[in-house]
């Protein structure tokens, strides 16, 4: 008879939570296997790279794991498994030093007046297209649930930014549909 | 709101936010969170332990027989060429010294598991005694000689890198 693991049985979060934090590492697969899912969805919408998705994924987890006594449960562990991922690829980012959109520069008005005739409206690949922190600040906002302070707090930029480069992002998208629509 | 507007909206809405990676990635995160094994060096210490005591119990068994038809080496050169004494002494020194860099509760744990190795590698020498004409055994002991040589070095290794550990 097979042994069914902690990870494959219906055992509360909780309380996987729980066992985890005293060393049980099949409990901590059933944190994985419950959040990787989510947490590799964020990573990929925010890098746009299924390989850079993967390893960052992975690099939650492996911090998750690593600080486990020091999440309190003031959020959910979805929350916090996604705030860990958001620091891991923004690290990254900033150790990349990308360079912030102004939107008040020539390339911000550009990008709201790109002309995409031509392009599939396929919404994962425009997010994809989208500038780096435009996408950042877009996949939180609209996917993950995130609110323009919190955007503000974890990418370094003040709320108004958050603001702005979200609505780049939207008329980015926006465009495509239109365009869409018009052929 | 525009009609673009709200087929972008319906179209964020429809996006799945959970998104399984095209490969398993739990063995990489559970290689990477997942201590070393404490002790597997010490095991292998143990088990080299067990195959050197065989293999010099052999030796020793086989130099003290009288001449038999199967001779790998004569006699008395194997034993000036392995200096079985001086290397049993040299071997027993360097694990010693390698188990007191044990924690006390990892010692004990050898200490008993070393007992019962060296236990079964008696009963494995006595057993022989009393078929000392095996040739299959001879062989063993030829073999277990060459062992023997890579089994010191493992030791010494070992040795070597639990004291760079602590």
């Amino acid at each position: 008879m097979r042994v069914r693991r902690l990870w494959q049985t219906q055992t509360k979060p909780v309380e996987l939570l729980q066992a985890a934090r005293q060393g049980d590492s099949e409990a901590f697969r059933g944190l994985y296997e419950a959040h990787v899912g989510q947490v590799y969805g964020l990573c990929l919408r925010m890098t746009a790279d299924p390989v850079e998705a993967e390893e960052f994924t992975q690099a939650t987890f492996v911090k998750a794991h690593a600080n486990l006594a020091k999440f309190r449960g003031d959020s959910s562990i979805k929350t916090w498994l996604h705030r860990i991922a958001v620091n891991e690829i923004l690290m990254e980012a900033r150790r990349k030093r990308p360079e912030l959109l102004d939107p008040d520069s020539p390339e911000f008005t550009r990008l709201q007046q790109a002309d995409t005739h031509g392009l599939r409206v396929d919404l994962e690949q425009a997010i994809g297209e989208l500038p780096e922190r435009a996408r950042h600040v877009f996949v939180l906002r609209a996917l993950y649930g995130f609110t323009h302070p919190e955007i503000a707090a974890a990418l370094g930029i003040a709320v108004g930014t958050a603001k702005a480069q979200y609505h780049l992002a939207r008329q980015r998208l926006k465009a495509l549909f239109t365009e869409a629509a018009d052929d | 709101m525009t009609d673009a507007e709200q087929r972008l909206d319906q179209a964020i809405e429809g996006l799945p936010r959970s998104v399984r990676p095209g490969r398993d990635l739990w063995p990489e995160i559970e290689a990477r969170i997942m201590p070393p094994v404490r002790g597997s060096g010490y095991w292998a210490l143990a088990a080299g332990w067990l195959l050197t005591a065989v293999g010099i119990g052999l030796l020793g068994w086989r130099l003290s027989m009288a001449p038999v038809e199967v001779s790998p080496w004569p006699d008395g050169a194997l034993a000036a060429e392995f200096n079985l004494d001086a290397t049993r002494l040299e071997l027993r020194n360097e694990l010693d010294r390698a188990v007191a860099l044990l924690s006390p509760a990892d010692r004990a744990a050898l200490v008993a598991e070393l007992d019962g190795l060296r236990a079964a590698s008696e009963a494995v020498l006595a057993a022989l005694r009393e078929a000392p004409a095996d040739a299959l055994l001879q062989e063993l002991a030829a073999s277990n000689a060459r062992r023997e040589l890579a089994v010191m070095r493992q030791v010494t290794q070992l040795s070597h890198e639990i004291s760079q550990r602590t």
